[in-house]
């Protein structure tokens, strides 16, 4: 019997004991609540991206400041110096890129032209999936000068055509032979994007297990200076739960994006010592607002009513109540820190302070007034203000909001009919863009610092049947002198009048308010107080750009 | 028996070809797609991009071209199509999945029969006792309680406060070389997984098991073996075991499909990559082809184990022939 235990003991000692190897190593366990589902531009995810950077930079980068800085490139493009041709009557470009001359895929091979021109070619075979060919569209050649010179020849202007490529460098001695030969579906379903994915980057992938983590490791020969961290094992943990437990019980030493939400992070910062365990907040660009169907309620298309139930809704409370006055509410369509943001624009803007009674006299004057039951009534149309309003189901944050909204708006005698919907239902195509939501729709778009104003705002952009029911323009704006403004900015190569143009954009649009700003979403990232050097970037760049330079003390 | 089993499979062909229509229009008639999941990540994706998008996808096929291309490449090729989210063969997806799903479900399985059985046994011998009491209570508790509640519970205790086994994941990221090294690495992480999925399974064979064997141990043939004399140990495991366990068996037969839908809530919980997470993401990011695919072989599953249940309980019991 005594045998049997002591043999029961050491089975137990050797399964409990097992550990990790390796222990003089650096290594930074981080944890993501998404996984990629794979690397590239056939690929459209947050999680990719962040782990897409470590491994294959681009020609350039943002920091957390988003300013831009060359990575794979010399240098940046400009009109000042010469590298950026823009001949205004053609409306067309050449812009010239110089690539560095020590960067190397991760398999030994260099990078060069040829490389950035087989990316092109491919990303543009009609075959090939790519989520969006727009900016690569642009360009209508790639001029190869010599292994390390390029110019892209556009054939229509393109603001950010110093930042922006729309397409990613293939390296030429895997799928030169397969571009050749036409061999698209062999290309897509190479391991190349997923468990074989590789680029020149400061992280190497040692190994993928899909659903569990990816682990990362230096890449000493990195051109901008071999990582400090050895090993970089990103986590997926969906739960949300099980990621507060891991980050609180020091199961990963870090978390970025797409992290924990915000009320989870807020409660993990309370229960944390600040001395082990940091919590950063940051103002993301997700842009979270209601749209109005101004095409079936008539009183939507009263810019008096708008202004309304904007004076009718106390923004500040809610940001008070539901993200604790971390940050104050939006304004505009465009977060302040947007490059095309002015503090000229700050200034101009119309803005909407939380005023009752101001609310009640705008009704009044689009011809409300409350009925027996204390209902605003349109007094010749009969119509009540009855407003079904509908959000994501099971969005903690957005149902609160909601809720909060309800309560301030029944103040001035405005129904809210909550009738939320899961996400498939509520942004299926014919619910969304057909605009089959009665009144009103709560829900987020992503933007980023090369975002223009044109998809969202553009008369041409309003889905209706005579352009299939495209576009995003679902608030369903239809301003000529906007829409004329926004054609000037696409084509307008002086940032300072870009940003001039885009400030009488956002006076026109605030004194109109098509939509009701609420906020900008406010994103978590945490990382134990020894891990050093993450900066999040809050610009749908990825938090990584520096990875390179993160430590572990 | 082989006819009986050639039979069978014969008058399941049209059972799963009803199945996996009634899937593919159900899965079809689901509100959202994958290119308008994309549109809304990027608003700057322009008309020709969704147009492209759904032309490479298929997308712009009728429903009826859609399954009968997916159908005909499954019965003349065995293919089982491509992954929209993740760009590769179902088949390399599933099978990249299958592995720890069935440690995770095999292991659960027999964690259930290990318990439930003995103790289904224990409570009907013990009627009314103290041990009775707790067990009923034991598995009124696992019955009731939900798979993501008891996964996280058992996630506080034994993982984040006493440290005793690690929070999430499959296996460690580095594990010393070794068989029994990285068999026991595995089942640090598998044990907490194991009990939330067999949980509930176990709770109700054990109740099953009491019951069966209450009314087969109050049959006249046990009283009759015990006048004779026969020894209390022959009686029960001789006469009343195999005779009370039979209708358990096509119960524990049938339980196998249904864990694989606990295994999508506790792989979740635990951060344990399996064909329940393929599941769960190939339904939200309207990944048709993989969702019809594990449905497909759901199906087959509760074919092969009903059939299985049959041909086992025709053995247990020699009463039953094929006929």
């Amino acid at each position: 019997m005594q045998r049997k235990l002591i043999l029961l003991v050491l089975i137990l000692a050797l399964a409990f004991g097992t550990g990790i190897a390796g222990a003089q190593e650096k290594i930074l366990e981080l944890a993501m609540q998404q996984e990629p589902d794979a690397f590239g531009s056939m690929f459209s995810m947050v999680a990719a991206t962040q782990v897409e950077a470590m491994v294959k930079p681009g020609l350039l980068y943002r920091d957390a400041d988003w300013d831009m800085h060359p990575n794979i490139a010399v240098y940046r493009p400009s009109i000042d110096e010469g590298t950026w041709e823009v001949d205004e009557e053609e409306e067309t470009m050449v812009v010239h890129w110089q690539l560095r001359d020590d960067v190397y895929w991760h398999d030994g091979e260099q990078v060069t032209t040829a490389d950035y021109v087989l990316g092109y070619n491919v990303h543009m075979h009609p075959d090939y999936p790519a989520v969006s060919k727009t900016v690569a569209g642009y360009i209508e050649e790639i001029e190869v000068i010599n292994d390390f010179e390029m110019k892209f020849h556009f054939n229509q202007l393109y603001p950010f055509a110093d930042i922006v490529t729309g397409f990613d460098p293939l390296p030429t001695h895997v799928f030169q032979d397969y571009y050749d030969n036409d061999n698209i579906e062999g290309l897509i379903e190479s391991d190349y994007w997923r468990t074989g994915f590789f680029g020149a980057g400061p992280y190497k992938i040692e190994e993928w297990v899909a659903g569990s983590h990816i682990e990362l490791v230096a890449n000493e020969d990195y051109h901008l200076g071999a990582p400090n961290i050895d090993v970089i094992v990103v986590r997926f943990v969906e739960d949300t739960e099980t990621l507060r437990f891991m980050i609180e019980g020091g199961d990963v030493q870090a978390s970025i994006g797409p992290t924990l939400p915000f009320d989870t992070s807020i409660a993990l910062q309370r229960s944390v010592d600040p001395e082990e365990i940091h919590v950063e907040f940051y103002e993301a660009t997700t842009w979270e607002h209601i749209d109005l169907n101004n095409r079936d309620f008539a009183p939507f298309d009263d810019d008096r009513v708008r202004r309304a139930l904007m004076h009718a809704t106390d923004r500040q409370e809610i940001m008070e109540t539901v993200f604790e006055g971390v940050m104050g509410p939006a304004h505009t369509f465009q977060t302040e820190v947007h490059p095309l943001f002015s503090e000229e624009a700050a200034d101009l803007i119309t803005t909407y302070e939380y005023n009752p009674e101001r609310a009640e006299a705008l009704l009044a004057a689009a011809g409300f007034a409350r009925d027996a039951d204390g209902i605003m009534t349109h007094q010749e149309t009969g119509d009540k203000m009855i407003l079904d309003f509908r959000t994501t189901a099971g969005d903690a944050t957005r149902e609160m909001v909601q809720q909060i909204i309800a309560q301030q708006w029944a103040e001035v005698g405005i129904q809210v009919d909550i009738n939320n919907m899961t996400a498939g239902a509520l942004f299926d195509p014919p619910h969304f863009y057909r605009r089959e939501w009665p009144h009103m729709i709560m829900f987020a778009w992503s933007s980023f610092p090369t975002s223009l104003p044109n998809t969202l705002w553009h008369k041409d952009n309003i889905p209706r049947p005579e352009n299939n029911w495209e576009g995003q323009n679902v608030a369903g704006w239809y301003n000529e002198e906007a829409s004329e403004i926004i054609d000037e900015m696409m084509n307008e190569m002086d940032p300072d009048r870009r940003r001039d143009l885009n400030t009488s954009l956002l006076q026109l649009w605030t004194y109109e308010i098509p939509s009701l700003p609420l906020f900008f979403r406010v994103d978590a990232a945490f990382w134990q107080t020894n891990v050093t050097g993450i900066q999040p970037t809050g610009s749908a760049d990825p938090d990584t750009w520096n990875v390179h330079e993160w430590d572990i003390e | 028996m082989w006819v009986y089993i050639i039979r069978r499979i014969m008058q399941v062909i049209p059972v799963l070809i009803l199945i996996s229509i009634a899937s593919f229009a159900l899965l079809n008639a689901m509100p959202g797609d994958p290119i308008a999941d994309l549109l809304m990540a990027d608003p700057e994706m322009s008309e020709e991009d969704v147009a492209n998008l759904r032309r490479i996808y298929g997308l712009d096929q009728p429903f009826h071209t859609r399954y009968l291309r997916w159908m005909g490449a499954i019965l003349t090729q065995g293919d089982l199509g491509m992954s929209q989210q993740y760009k590769v063969p179902v088949t390399t997806l599933i099978a990249r999945n299958i592995e720890n799903t069935v440690y995770l479900i095999g292991s659960s399985f027999i964690l259930s029969i290990l318990v439930a059985i003995p103790i289904g046994i224990f409570s009907a011998l013990r009627q009314y006792s103290l041990g009775d009491y707790f067990w009923t209570g034991f598995a009124f508790f696992g019955f009731s309680v939900p798979n993501h509640w008891l996964g996280l519970l058992l996630l506080f205790v034994f993982a984040f406060q006493l440290g005793w086994v690690p929070i999430g994941g499959f296996r460690s990221i580095r594990v010393e070389p070794g068989f029994w090294n990285e068999f026991f690495d595995r089942l640090r992480y598998l044990i907490l997984p194991m009990i939330t999925l067999g949980i509930s399974s176990m709770a109700g064979w054990m109740r099953y098991m009491r019951s069966t064997m209450l009314e087969v141990i109050r049959e006249d043939y046990i009283r009759t073996a015990r006048a004779k004399g026969v020894a209390e140990r022959i009686i029960i495991y001789k006469h009343a075991l195999r005779n009370a366990v039979l209708p358990v068996i096509t119960l524990v037969m049938l339980a196998i499909p249904v864990m694989f839908g606990g295994a999508v809530i506790t792989e979740a919980v635990f951060v344990y990559p399996g064909m329940g997470r393929l599941f769960w993401h190939a339904l939200i990011n309207h990944d048709q082809l993989v969702a019809m695919s594990i449905i497909m072989i759901i199906a087959v599953m509760v074919v092969i184990f009903n059939l299985l249940a049959d041909i086992l309980y025709a053995w247990v019991d020699p009463r039953i022939r094929y006929d």
